[in-house]
């Protein structure tokens, strides 16, 4: 009878530890998300989150500030306004793929129900140019992080609100992808996205404080001093990548669109504050 | 006094001669690892053993002087020269050097690609697999086959591990320290 239990016991044990705690809707996803940095960052204001590691840095967010106030992204955003009303060689413009203007970052990413993906605005971007027979851009850096710069300056003030359309299970296989990218350890340190932003957040890797992935899709692009240019969320996804030894993936591949659906749909709620600049 | 100040100055000297030498190449050096590495090209062409892959590295070379990364132009210039170099040898002797060994670096760098593919295929591949399997085909074509199978073995593991290892992390989702919140 002993035995019986202690077998008991030890199973228990053993489906305990090995089933983590996997919260099953996207829903339950964001609310454990949100709640784990609230409990570990208790005397970070909710709306400051947007700010990342300078939420948690008090003599990072002093340096910050100071930037802030020549910001190096400026000539981005001037030079995106110039792109964004520099009409194609057919006449048209992104204001006739984009009708209701260029403050739209808060419309993606999103579902295409209809191409059966993610869309991200960087695609429809260049699918807006393939259509009006332009040469696409490059995702990572240049022309389309100046217009990204314009257009999520365009889009300060409004909210993350992704939706995960629930009777489209292509969606929900997209943004269970995304999960399962960033919680994977890949590369030869065997790390994942969530190793360091995850449970080690506010702690420090080598000289920097290393910020919570709550905030983390709230300000792209962004002008990064070690990169002395502005660059695109998914160049940043690259150089994760890499950093932990992983062959990074193609921008606006498939794997960092699925990846974007998932993380900025767990930081709804809160406010798009891009472009912006970090270290 | 006198004699101590002299010490200093000459200590000061000598580590001015000595600390620029190390840490950096001067643009000249670059320009020279390039001329030999364009020479022995030129040589093994004159034998028809020329290959386009170390006339690339040439031009990648030349390519990197506007930038200053005159270290790095002189490491793929000479990487170019022994390949060429030995390519030139090879050809005009008419001697295949170390037959078995050349076959069998080849069927480790073959192994190599065939693993780095087979994590490539569930997206498990680690950063420097292909890089590793490149330099391994350099030193295979400089003659190093004991260093290109040694290399080749290494990026053959990183293969086999990353594709491992991307199998286990299937279905990876919050850790189990996170409380779920319904």
């Amino acid at each position: 009878m002993k035995k019986i239990h202690l077998s008991l016991i030890a199973a228990a044990l053993i489906g305990a530890i090995a089933t983590p705690a996997i919260a099953t809707t996207p829903e339950e996803d964001k609310a454990t998300f949100q709640s784990y940095f609230k409990q570990r960052f208790p005397n970070v204001p909710e709306d400051d989150f947007k700010n990342g590691a300078y939420a948690i840095d008090a003599i990072g967010r002093e340096n910050w500030e100071a930037i802030e106030e020549f910001p190096p992204y400026e000539n981005a955003i001037s030079s995106g306004e110039t792109l964004w009303n520099t009409p194609f060689a057919n006449g048209k413009s992104y204001q006739d793929c984009f009708p209701d203007g260029p403050a739209i970052a808060n419309k993606y990413p999103h579902w295409d129900r209809q191409a059966g993906q993610v869309m991200t605005l960087p695609l429809a971007i260049n699918q807006c140019r393939e259509a009006n027979s332009e040469k696409p851009l490059s995702y990572k850096k240049g022309p389309i992080a100046d217009l990204l710069a314009y257009m999520a300056f365009e889009s300060r003030g409004q909210i993350t609100n992704v939706e995960i359309p629930s009777d489209d299970p292509r969606a929900i296989a997209a943004y269970e992808k995304g999960r399962e990218f960033y919680f994977a350890r890949r590369g030869q340190l065997n790390f994942s996205c969530a190793h360091c932003h995850f449970g080690n957040s506010g702690t420090t890797l080598r000289t920097e404080i290393l910020s919570p992935a709550l905030g983390h899709t709230t300000h792209w692009p962004v002008y990064r001093s070690k990169w002395g240019e502005m660059g695109t969320l998914h160049r940043r996804f690259s150089g994760c990548n890499e950093q932990v030894r992983a062959k990074a993936f193609e921008a606006q591949g498939e794997e960092y669109r699925n990846l974007e659906f998932f993380l900025t749909y767990v930081n709804n709620g809160l406010e798009l504050n891009g472009p912006a600049a970090r270290k | 006094m006198k004699n101590r100040s002299l010490s200093v100055g000459a200590l000061i000297a000598a580590l001015m001669m000595v600390i620029p030498a190390a840490w950096a190449t001067h643009r000249s050096e670059a320009e020279q690892a390039i001329a030999a590495a364009r020479a022995a090209h030129e040589q093994a062409a004159s034998v028809q053993a020329a290959s386009p892959d170390t006339a690339a590295m040439i031009e990648e070379a030349e390519g990197l002087l506007p930038s200053r990364q005159y270290t790095k132009a002189v490491e793929i210039a000479d990487k170019a020269k022994i390949q060429d170099r030995f390519a030139y040898e090879q050809a005009s002797s008419g001697k295949v050097a170390d037959a078995g060994a050349a076959s069998k670096a080849k069927e480790a760098i073959a192994a190599a690609e065939a693993a780095r593919k087979k994590a490539d295929s569930v997206g498990g591949e680690w950063r420097d697999t292909a890089q590793m399997i490149k330099d391994a085909e350099g030193l295979a074509k400089s003659g190093q086959y004991n260093e290109a199978i040694q290399l080749a073995n290494q990026a053959a593991r990183q293969g086999a591990l990353g594709y491992e290892q991307a199998l286990k992390e299937k279905g990876a989702s919050f850790p189990s320290y996170v409380a779920k919140k319904p």
